[in-house]
């Protein structure tokens, strides 16, 4: 049953791959401006 | 004191990701680097103690700006990929409580077992497809992870907010009194039907790198790992199942371990005989 290593390598390289292109994008710099402003939403109030 | 252990890292998933104090004594939020990181549990973080940010409220807020969030997406794949829904199991605060709260005697009873798939609903509706549509974040709107720990401090602590409250604080209020009240009776319903997080790290659960064994050789099907399941589920008859937590309760049994998925042979090679009770060449499953 070589499946799911098989499946796990390929999960583990397509996710990292998804990270780096995350980050590559500078979205870190768009989810800290999110996480920095109240989220009115969240509070119930927007 | 069986499960000592999962209980200290379930609070350390509760203070860690919290640990502005400041936030609470001055009332304000924290806007440092670590705002950048998402945490890998539904932590809110309109907290005032928050330090990381919500993964959904991420994906939402991308959703909403018609992207998606390819950082938010990767960094739940790659704990998801290593570890499943461990972090569900072991450092979720909000699965904490509700593992709390199913302590309390009284009438108990099960979840239907199509309530399973509707987190799968609520995650490609409420976090994807009605953000994209609306430009609203609509599971942040009704999120009761969200009304504990943003909504009830910031009305307590700050006038201003509470001078704004209106109807839809009042229906965040109810749907999570909702689960508070239900999670008394039935375990963890809103992990199991509604957390769009869980939704997405249950998909993993097949291919993780850690993975639940178990042997059928020593297994004598008693079902006490049901009875002890947070999820109620029978890691026996599936291990690999999308909901279980991966909160390692049921290795109590010898019967079932946690390993990875490399592992061919968890408990050695049940194929040869195993001696038993000095008899040389009894197959273990034999012994029974």
């Amino acid at each position: 049953m070589m499946g799911r290593p098989v499946a796990f390598l390929v999960t583990a390289v397509g996710a990292v791959s998804i990270l780096f292109f995350g980050i590559f994008r500078k979205e870190i710099a768009e989810v800290l401006i999110n996480g920095a402003l109240l989220c009115l939403s969240c509070i119930g109030i927007g | 004191m069986r499960y000592l252990k999962r209980r200290i890292f379930q609070g350390l998933g509760a203070v860690l990701p919290n640990a502005w104090i400041p936030g609470f004594l001055s009332a304000s939020l924290y806007q440092g680097p670590m705002k950048g990181v998402c945490t890998p549990l539904l932590n809110c973080y309109a907290c005032p103690s928050a330090l990381l940010s919500c993964p959904i409220g991420s994906l939402q807020h991308f959703a909403a700006a018609g992207n998606i969030s390819w950082y938010a997406v990767g960094t739940l794949s790659v704990i998801g990929a290593s570890v499943g829904r461990m972090t569900c199991g072991t450092l979720c605060p909000f699965g904490a409580l509700q593992d709390l709260l199913y302590k309390f005697r009284g009438w108990k009873a099960s979840l239907p077992h199509w309530t399973r798939y509707l987190r799968y609903a609520v995650l490609v509706g409420l976090v994807f497809v009605i953000p994209f549509l609306t430009r609203e974040n609509w599971f942040s709107k009704l999120c009761p992870v969200g009304t504990l720990m943003g909504g009830l401090p910031w009305v307590t602590m700050n006038a201003g907010v509470r001078s704004m409250v209106r109807s839809m604080f009042w229906v965040k209020i109810a749907i999570l009194l909702f689960f508070v009240t239900t999670s008394t009776m039935a375990k963890r319903p809103f992990c199991r039907a509604v957390c769009p997080l869980g939704a997405i790290f249950s998909l993993f659960n097949k291919s993780s790198f850690l993975q639940l064994a178990w042997d059928p050789d020593t297994c004598t099907k008693c079902g006490k790992c049901q009875q002890i399941c947070p999820v109620d589920i029978r890691p026996d008859r599936n291990p690999t199942d999308p909901d279980c937590l991966r909160c390692l309760d049921c290795t109590l049994c010898p019967s079932l371990k946690l390993t990875t998925v490399f592992q061919r042979k968890p408990f050695g090679d049940a194929a040869f005989p195993v001696p038993v009770a000095g008899v040389p060449g009894v197959p273990r499953a034999s012994a029974h």
